[in-house]
């Protein structure tokens, strides 16, 4: 024990060693205090928390500064769900002495879970709302409020005894008695919950009227305990496990089976309708590649082709300016004629031009020159090939008397003579498609001759 | 028989946490021992 002025430790005597205050009537007052705290403590050992917090208010009301009696306080406010309170006595205890005090370490617990004693503040904040509603007969409002608090504390007995009191003035007496009940675990010889209780009891016998002079038997209400909001209906179920085996493995096949029907008509489906959906778009981008090819080969060929025939008229163009043919071809024909011709060679001079488009001619020049020479020398040529025709042909040299029949014509193209023999020596050589050709110029050409029966008839007949 | 409104009014509020601060400071009552102490010292400065 210690002093109460210097906080010197005492002694047997009871005067402080120390200060030298009179500590008589100190240590009658500790000593009250601690009976009171000793009482305090059985009965909360055995869950009378409601005496147990009597005495050891009786016990700090004596002396303030038995920790031991604040602590075990706290505790016992703590049990019965008024954290705060708790939480006072142990800073108080804490301030008196802060060496070596539990009440450091329960203070440490409480905070260090923050979210759970913010939500037990709460349910004392709604509690004390209720209880305001409750007094100012706003009844449902305190009900419905009651029982959000006793779902999250369910050990703050004040909020169960208020929503029994409540329950009560309602009639719902099985409700109440659960709140009772539920108070009752917590602080066994709570006096007002005993007593609340004990109200239920006479109101519900109250109700069954009917008596006996005898005693009696007290019957025990067996009242099904009252719903609430949480609690879950489970019906009976009548289902019953198989005890043969035999069943047993004929379940597991039938689960068997009917799971791989499902994987075959469900799961694979999808499968295959994956993999087709895969192949169908790899086919259309194989196509559009494709066609795309298709599309750049039309492309290439169509350029292909322009350019050949640019090609073409280019080398055409080239060989005219080379004078391998075409106009210069003609040319070149025409001044070997006039050659032929200057060296009075009418019959050459004539040969030459036999087989030049007078029309073909790219100058005018060049045309009157033919003009000149053919007049000068078609004709006679014409008759001196004629007559070296009909001298080979009597020698039956048909092929050299055909080229001589046929020059004879193209020098003068009314030599019908020429004509029909260069036909007859076709038909001697045996070249029927020339023979035809030959007769129908006799045919067309000169219809009045003598020849064109026997032309007719060739010409019919082939 | 439960009269509901005098038993309403034995219901009390429950200590909050903001004022836990003030129950706190007005704690410091004189108890048992300090009163009888001050007996004890008036006593003894009559005498």
């Amino acid at each position: 024990m210690r002093c109460y002025k210097c906080g010197g430790v005492l002694s047997d005597s009871n005067v402080c060693s120390r200060c030298g205050a009179n500590v008589a009537v100190y240590k009658k007052a500790a000593k009250a205090s601690n009976a009171y705290y000793n009482l305090g403590l059985a009965k909360a050992r055995v869950r009378d928390l409601t005496g147990a917090v009597e005495s050891l208010k009786t016990s700090i009301t004596i002396n303030k500064r038995n920790i031991e009696a604040r602590n075990l306080l706290g505790l016992v406010y703590c049990e019965m769900g008024d954290v705060v309170e708790a939480l006072s006595q142990w800073v108080i205890s804490k301030n008196i002495q802060s060496a070596e005090n539990p009440a450091e370490s329960y203070i440490t617990r409480i905070q260090s879970n923050q979210n759970r004693f913010e939500m037990i503040s709460n349910t004392i904040k709604k509690y004390n709302q209720s209880l305001l509603c409750a007094q100012e007969q706003n009844y449902d409002m305190a009900v419905i409020q009651l029982k959000k608090v006793i779902t999250q504390n369910p050990k703050l007995i004040k909020a169960q005894q208020l929503l029994a009191l409540l329950y009560i003035k309602d009639k719902e007496y099985g409700r109440a008695k659960k709140c009772l009940n539920a108070v009752l675990k917590i602080d066994r010889n709570n006096t007002l919950t005993l007593r609340y209780l004990d109200e239920i009891e006479k109101l519900s016998a109250v109700k069954d009227p009917q008596s006996s002079f005898l005693p009696k038997k007290q019957r025990v209400i067996s009242e099904p305990a009252a719903l609430n909001g949480n609690d879950v209906i489970i019906p009976k179920s009548s289902y019953k496990e198989p005890s043969n085996g035999a069943i047993t493995i004929i379940n597991i096949l039938v689960g068997v089976l009917i799971g791989a029907a499902l994987i075959w008509f469900l799961i694979m489906p999808a499968r295959y309708k994956g993999l087709t959906e895969d192949y169908n778009r790899s086919l259309a981008e194989y196509s559009e590649q494709l066609s795309s090819g298709n599309v750049e080969l039309n492309s290439l060929t169509k350029q292909l082709q322009e350019v050949t025939a640019q090609k073409e008229s280019v080398e055409q163009q080239l060989e005219q300016l080379n004078g391998t043919g075409g106009s210069n071809k003609l040319l070149n024909a025409v001044i070997q004629s006039a050659d032929s011709y200057i060296a009075n060679n009418k019959t050459d001079a004539a040969e030459k031009l036999i087989d030049v488009d007078v029309s073909a001619l790219p100058t005018d020049e060049a045309k009157a020159l033919y003009t000149t020479i053919a007049t000068a020398t078609m004709t006679s040529a014409s008759t001196e090939f004629y007559s070296k025709g009909t001298t080979d042909y009597n020698k039956k040299s048909y092929d050299t008397a055909v080229e001589f029949f046929v020059k004879a014509y193209k020098c003068d193209k009314t030599n019908v003579n020429a004509v029909y023999y260069a036909a007859k020596c076709y038909v001697a050589l045996n070249q029927p498609d020339n023979a035809k050709t030959y007769y129908q110029y006799i045919v067309s050409d000169f219809a009045t001759s003598g020849y064109v029966t026997e032309a007719k008839s060739y010409v019919d007949s082939h | 028989m439960i009269n509901f409104d005098e038993e309403i009014k034995k219901f009390q509020p429950s200590l909050e946490v903001e004022e836990a601060e003030d129950a706190i400071y007005n704690n410091d009552v004189p108890d048992l021992t300090d009163l009888i102490n001050k007996i004890v010292d008036d006593t003894a400065k009559d005498k």
